[in-house]
């Protein structure tokens, strides 16, 4: 079983299978290097894909005073919508916007058209998927159609190199989301975002006092924290690697910490809006502020930050769910929910959040190549290490503006304000896919 | 001077006073033989519904044909939107034909306040009622009336101090309600909202009510008693066990009516559903029913809003 496992897995995980054959040396001066040892001034040489001890004599000089050199970001929640809904995003849109966040590597959802259910779609997606600019792996549906009915192809998509798996809602069924974990090879992730089908109130936002206000339907809390206990107790008994997506209470980051404190095995998401908004912000209806899950109250909010903080919450995600311009502009409870924000979602967390640099990185970057498997990234900045890297310079201001947006997506609400702190150069397998802060590949 | 008028609360306790005192203006204009005053002349008010509704596109209507404006009327059901117009489009297009208001109706709420991000300077935005949020000069024309009733017209300063207001029904899903609370209050009465728990929001602990569940305990201290429509479908979605029970306790019965005091008036916003949330012969038999006064009301109220925001601050003739 463990050698048909490493079969399976060897030859997707393997660092030298797609590094580039061109040699390009860089050799970053002047910053300050931040990773799970610490901080530190060092310089940074990269050739041949790879971090090296010495610069090579034909290396590019980059200065990078005054910025932070970082593993390269991981995005563990993008919609890319290739095949599908090109209209709103395609792969190569999507994964230069994501360079142009930092990051290096990304988990596309499975919601794509068709849902990828079985093999056949996923061979076509990886083929799609050689279009990124960073790595970019597919997460494959736990049920047929992700209609909760009847187990996908679990194992088979495995032993081809799916890693994550996920409905992107929950299933209601629990006792089929029971047989996915047990049925699912080790080293696969079952990948579940907690909302009740029956408790979630239609809501267009989330229920509280601001629901009740503006004359909306709300998704109460409830509706995501009765399937947290839930998915924690199936996650115990059956010892399956399970990831709750996009936490959004402050109940749920209280229950993840005693489940957490019992020794049971489960990770987390947030996104970064959840981090920022709040339920209040829907008081004019816009539906920029329309999102899944709802953003909750202040205390959620501040719950969801300390979760970070104390690492109770292992990932921050983007969640980058691009829309057009004309589906933000219907009656706000029809609208489409989420945001299209991978490019600003660093300048967030490690400018406007508060919250120390190392664990910003350590929810951007480190956690979530470890939850979800991206060996090559998140690593040490140690000579030897595959240089997926991130330059990011935390004390500059920018003003984001939609038009000069990658991202086909129209749908942020940070659109023309001023942010602090953007990625000014972004490293993947040793190439400069952006260089202040324009991507030149 | 404001600009669009989408819910009470930013009109503030003097704003709303205002409307009130002109409403006066416009109720005397009613009574004239020749109800009609040439104050918007000029002026085009498109009523844009995409909702159902018969009486308040008819008083608009007729609020702004007595103001002498020009009227349009965009019914959903007969426009483009059956051909995949936006909203956004459909505004723009009627702007483009140069209106000066826009009456807005819609099952969602919010959709009058994204509308004004969308027109020009220079066109009002008045909501019609949008989904459970607002119904604002349903809320203007209630307090009118009560005032009216209680006080007489309504002066500069319009108070309802001393009275109390008990909202019986489907409060979750009403944008009369929610438009009544902010009016009432705002002019100094006291409100109780009487539903059972599942026809609350979830959290009203920022609304300035008290809330009970026991309308026969309540009844004898009102002075006002606001009935509202409850519909059949909040049976199906688990919000009441059946309708004969809702009666049995939240509809004004012959019986409970008697509990009433010898002054307290009824209100109700129609259209009423005879049998459920009151009596028919309630209706009919109770000397202090103001449902049609509200309605009289309701074209003097809306034509001191459109002339607040329309006007060019012509005297009326």
């Amino acid at each position: 079983m463990l050698l048909f496992e490493w079969l399976c897995f060897s030859s997707y995980w393997d660092p030298e299978q797609n590094l580039p054959n061109r040699l390009v040396s860089y050799f970053f001066k002047g910053g300050e290097v931040v990773d799970q040892n610490g901080r530190r001034y060092e310089n940074v040489a990269v050739s041949n894909g790879m971090i090296v001890k010495e610069p090579s004599d034909d290396a590019t000089e980059i200065d990078i005073n005054g910025c932070v050199i970082s593993a390269g970001l991981v995005d563990l929640s993008v919609n890319f919508g290739e095949p599908g809904s090109e209209d709103v995003e395609c792969i190569d849109s999507g994964s230069r916007a994501a360079a142009r966040g930092g990051f290096t590597a990304v988990l596309n959802s499975s919601d794509i058209f068709p849902v990828l259910d079985s093999a056949p779609v996923l061979a076509e997606a990886e083929r799609l998927f050689t279009k990124s600019v960073c790595e970019m792996r597919p997460s494959a549906t736990i049920t047929v159609g992700a209609k909760g009915l009847a187990l996908a192809p679990l194992r088979e998509l495995s032993a081809k190199g799916v890693r994550w798996f996920s409905d992107r809602g929950t299933i209601e069924n629990k006792n089929l989301l029971r047989k996915a974990m047990e049925y699912s090879l080790s080293g696969s992730v079952i990948s579940v975002r907690p909302q009740s089908g029956s408790l979630n109130g239609n809501g267009a936002m989330h229920e509280g006092k601001w629901s009740a206000i503006l004359g909306l339907p709300g998704e109460p809390s409830i509706s995501e924290t009765s399937e947290v206990a839930a998915i924690i107790d199936l996650a115990h008994v059956t010892g399956a690697r399970v990831h709750l997506d996009r936490i959004s209470t402050a109940e749920s980051v209280q229950l993840l910490r005693e489940a957490k404190r019992n020794g049971i095995e489960i990770t987390s998401s947030v996104t970064i809006q959840h981090l920022m908004f709040t339920d209040s912000d829907c008081v004019a209806y816009d539906p920029m502020y329309r999102a899944d899950p709802p953003y909750r109250s202040d205390e959620d909010r501040e719950a969801l930050i300390v979760g970070v903080k104390d690492r109770t919450i292992d990932v921050v995600v983007s969640d980058h769910r691009p829309a057009t311009a004309e589906a933000k502009e219907l009656p706000f409870d029809q609208s489409v929910k989420g945001v299209a924000g991978i490019e600003a979602t660093a300048a967030l967390l490690m400018g406007s959040c508060g919250l120390d640099l190392e664990v910003a990185l350590d929810a951007l970057s480190w956690s979530p190549a470890k939850v979800a498997g991206f060996v090559n990234h998140g690593n040490l900045i140690l000579p030897g290490n595959v240089a997926n890297l991130t330059v990011f310079n935390p004390r500059i201001s920018w003003k984001y503006e939609s038009r000069e947006q990658i991202s086909l997506g129209r749908n942020n609400p940070y659109f023309e304000k001023m942010l602090t702190g953007r990625v000014i150069h972004t490293i993947y397998r040793g190439e400069l896919v952006v260089t202040d802060s324009e991507v030149v590949i | 001077m404001i600009r669009h008028l989408l819910e009470l609360e930013e009109l503030g306790v003097e704003g709303i006073q205002a409307i009130l005192q002109l409403t006066d203006r416009f109720v005397e204009v009613g009574e004239r033989a020749i109800p009609k005053v040439p104050a918007l002349r000029g002026k085009t008010v498109a009523n844009m519904f995409f909702e159902d509704s018969t009486r308040t596109r008819l008083s608009f209507d007729v609020a702004a044909k007595r103001l002498s404006a020009d009227v349009l009327t965009f019914s959903a059901s007969s426009s483009s939107l059956n051909k995949g117009e936006s909203i956004r489009d459909s505004v723009e297009t009627l702007e483009a034909m140069g209106i000066n208001a826009i009456v807005v109706r819609h099952g969602s709420s919010g959709v009058p306040q994204q509308i004004t991000r969308w027109v020009n300077e220079g066109i009002s935005v008045i909501n019609a009622g949008d989904g459970w949020h607002a119904h604002p000069t349903q809320g203007l024309l209630d307090a009118y009336t009560v005032c009216e009733h209680f006080r007489g017209p309504a002066g500069p300063a319009a108070s309802l101090q001393g009275l109390h207001v008990g909202l019986v029904g489907d409060i979750l899903h009403s944008r009369v309600a929610r438009s009544d609370i902010q009016a009432y209050t705002a002019l100094g009465a006291t409100v109780t909202l009487i539903a059972p728990a599942t026809l609350l929001p979830a959290d009203i602990s920022t609304w300035p009510v008290r809330v009970s569940q026991d309308l026969d305990q309540v009844l004898p201290t009102l002075d006002v008693l606001g009935l509202l429509r409850v519909q059949k479908e909040r049976m199906v979605e688990g919000s009441i066990g059946s309708i004969r029970e809702y009666i049995e306790e939240f509809s004004l019965t012959q019986r409970r009516v008697k509990l009433l005091s010898d002054t307290a008036v009824i209100t109700h916003p129609g259209p009423v559903v005879r049998g459920v949330e009151v009596t028919g012969s309630v209706l009919d038999e109770y000397p202090r029913v103001l449902k049609n006064r509200q309605v009289s009301n309701g074209v003097a109220v809306r034509m001191a809003v459109l002339f607040l925001l329309l006007g060019s601050g012509a005297e009326l003739a």
